[in-house]
């Protein structure tokens, strides 16, 4: 049976990037002939994000986009699994769907994947040319910190640890989320660290991720301390 | 085998190590009277490790900080695209 990406973009409030988006994995995949589909996940959105999705699934058709929206905002790994379970396609490809994420890049993490058939292929914002747009210096620092942080104590064998542009096998993707316990970055931390102590391969490919949360600061002291304590907790457990 | 468990098992046999050495030296002579430089140098050992640590620690997050790239070029070319996407989909009247 031939190879089928299914593409998860769990939603809240995209509105207006979710047309871009779907245009932007539409015309990056069909060029480069792969046989995928896009699930939308929206967490009841309020901005209207569903009748959105809606009008584009009558436009592009149903089986390139897939709707199956939940009621309010139940979180990003119940959305995984949800998407998992409607998902007809042998590979995962996870992604933010606030443009951060360019899809470009996944015809790369498809190829990337056939060269040594990896069990997930991790877009990586800390390898080569990889990098991001809209960071100030003191974020770059955090960011930086962490990363060195994380590395020295977990020795995880992938260089981003909290990114969430990635490709996954199905199966293991639904075994790594069914067995994480964390929330937030540490979920994406998580799923690398268990990965690697399941054997699992991980290969990686350089992205620009482009910050598109303007003013706003993602990084408190709520999401560092998170973070700490669950690097601690794997540490210690894993 | 956890990571805790791995550092542990390189860390307290050396650990333990250090600690026969040191009582060993320190028996009769404090760290100042003792007659071998090599000794206070081996009884310093871990405060030095974790100095050389963290001064490598401090310059790798510095360096990577200040050399880390910041897709300038990404952000345009999204821009273009973007706009690409915009026009499309109003002449296919999917947004307003």
């Amino acid at each position: 049976m031939a190879d089928k990406y299914s593409i998860l973009l769990p939603t809240y409030n995209e509105r207006e990037n979710l047309p871009l988006i779907i245009y932007l994995i539409i015309k990056a995949l069909d060029a480069s002939k792969f046989n995928y589909e896009i699930i939308v996940i929206d967490d009841g959105s309020p901005d209207g994000t569903q009748e959105v999705a809606e009008k584009l699934q009558k436009f592009y058709g149903e089986d390139k986009i897939v709707l199956r929206p939940r009621e309010k905002k139940l979180g990003l790994g119940t959305a995984y699994i949800h998407g998992i379970k409607h998902a007809t396609g042998n590979y995962i490809v996870i992604m933010d769907a606030d443009l951060s994420h360019h899809p470009k890049f996944i015809p790369m993490f498809i190829k990337k994947q056939k060269e040594n058939n990896y069990d997930i292929v991790s877009g990586t914002r800390y390898m080569g040319d990889g990098g991001v747009f809209g960071w100030d210096f003191k974020r770059k620092l955090i960011s930086c910190g962490a990363n060195f942080l994380s590395q020295f104590l977990l020795q995880p064998g992938a260089s981003d640890l909290t990114g969430s542009f990635r490709l996954y096998k199905k199966n293991v993707l639904e075994e790594l989320v069914n067995s994480c316990v964390s929330k937030g970055y540490s979920f994406q931390m998580e799923i690398i660290v268990r990965a690697k102590s399941k054997k699992y391969t991980i290969g990686e490919v350089p992205i620009s991720f482009v910050d598109r949360v303007y003013g706003e600061s993602k990084l408190g002291t709520n999401e560092i301390y998170q973070f700490a304590s669950s690097l601690l907790y794997l540490f210690a457990t894993v | 085998m956890t990571m805790l468990m791995q550092w542990l098992q390189v860390l307290v046999p050396a650990g333990v190590l250090w600690l026969s050495v040191a009582a060993t030296f320190l028996k009769d002579k404090s760290f100042f009277e003792q007659e071998s430089a090599f000794v206070q140098f081996l009884l310093l050992l871990p405060l030095l490790a974790l100095i050389a640590l963290g001064v490598y620690a401090a310059g790798t997050v510095l360096y990577k900080t200040f050399t880390f790239n910041d897709c300038t070029e990404a952000s345009k070319d999204l821009q273009k695209d973007v706009a690409e996407a915009k026009e499309f989909l109003k002449k296919n009247k999917l947004v307003d």
